[in-house]
């Protein structure tokens, strides 16, 4: 594939040894991938996560063949980055958030939205929605696109993705709060 | 009484707004319909702060980063990596020597070397089930997987 986006060009050149071009390409991206790392993982690892996001492309970027967008190949590498973190912290208690228990989602029944310290109940909540539900919340929080930018990245039409927005606004609330009734 | 909405294209649309007016650091009032799903939206609006990064953190990210991008490419500057000229001279050389070892064996077979002996069929045996696989698949895997 012939790249054609800007930040597929900068990673072609950073492929082939450009520094300028690789520095573009972190400019590029560092607040949307710590901002995704941030909500993910507690405050004081974001920063530590990032770095290792982007030392993880320095290392692969001769793996990435143009086949994909270059955000869906960092992405990637972030899902996997943040899995790695969890991996290595599970044991350490003043990681609050365990992931790979539904103790958090029982716990998120008490959920209130006014209070700050139930922020990681909805992290939990919303780590825990499939694939699709987080790309678009991320893609509309983490990385800031309207709604009408996150239509035209995914190839789908503005109605659909606030609709797909809205299911997954709704899987969050009834996870927090069980399902709703009404 | 709370007006109860049962076009779901206007929740969706009532929900999109409210989104974009959060994000924009509004204060908006809960629209009508949207009592159980503008909290979620507010909470998702504080997990996600923005603006994210200062200058001092994006460089304190940055600095490690840019170390590593210059050790990892100092030593790889010694390192050889394959050109597109040099995988036409490994395919070339690969292919000259398959057809070299075709040539040899029923040159040799003409010549009667093998006569009286099943070595002549043995070599191109080998050659068609062993040697031509192997060259092919290698020469698809140096295509695909090298830059």
């Amino acid at each position: 594939m012939v790249p054609q986006h800007d930040d597929e060009i900068l990673a072609l050149r950073a492929q082939q040894g450009d520094r300028e071009a690789f520095r573009m390409l972190y400019g590029l991206y560092v607040d949307k991938v710590y901002n995704r790392v941030r909500s993910r993982v507690p405050f004081q690892y974001a920063e530590d996560v990032t770095q290792d996001v982007f030392i993880a492309v320095i290392r692969s970027l001769d793996s990435y063949q143009h086949r994909s967008r270059f955000n869906t190949w960092l992405y990637t590498i972030v899902n996997r980055q943040i899995a790695d973190f969890y991996r290595r912290y599970r044991d350490r208690p003043d990681v609050s958030v365990d992931l790979d228990t539904d103790d958090w989602l029982d716990a998120a029944l008490v959920y209130d939205p006014e209070d700050t310290e139930d922020w990681p109940l909805l992290q939990v909540a919303f780590h825990a929605l499939p694939e699709h539900y987080q790309e678009v919340i991320l893609l509309r929080f983490a990385d800031g696109l309207s709604f009408e930018e996150i239509a035209q990245e995914r190839g789908q039409s503005l109605e659909a993705v606030k609709s797909l927005y809205r299911r997954a606004i709704q899987a969050i609330r009834e996870k927090l709060n069980g399902p709703q009734t009404e | 009484m709370a007006h109860k909405l049962n076009d779901t294209s206007e929740v969706e649309e009532r929900l999109a707004g409210y989104t974009d007016q959060i994000r924009a650091g509004e204060k908006p009032v809960t629209p009508v319909g949207l009592a159980d799903l503008a909290p979620v939206v507010r909470g998702l609006d504080r997990l996600m702060p923005r603006p994210p990064l200062d200058d001092v953190a994006r460089a304190r990210i940055a600095l490690p980063v840019m170390d590593e991008w210059d050790t990892r490419h100092k030593t790889s500057r010694r390192r050889w990596r394959p050109t597109q000229a040099s995988r036409l001279l490994v395919a070339g050389v690969g292919w000259a020597l398959l057809v070299l070892l075709l040539l040899a064996a029923n040159g040799a077979q003409a010549a009667g070397v093998f006569h009286g002996t099943a070595l002549g069929g043995t070599v191109g045996v080998f050659a068609l089930v062993v040697a031509l696989p192997v060259t092919l698949a290698g020469l698809v895997w140096w295509f695909r997987h090298l830059r």
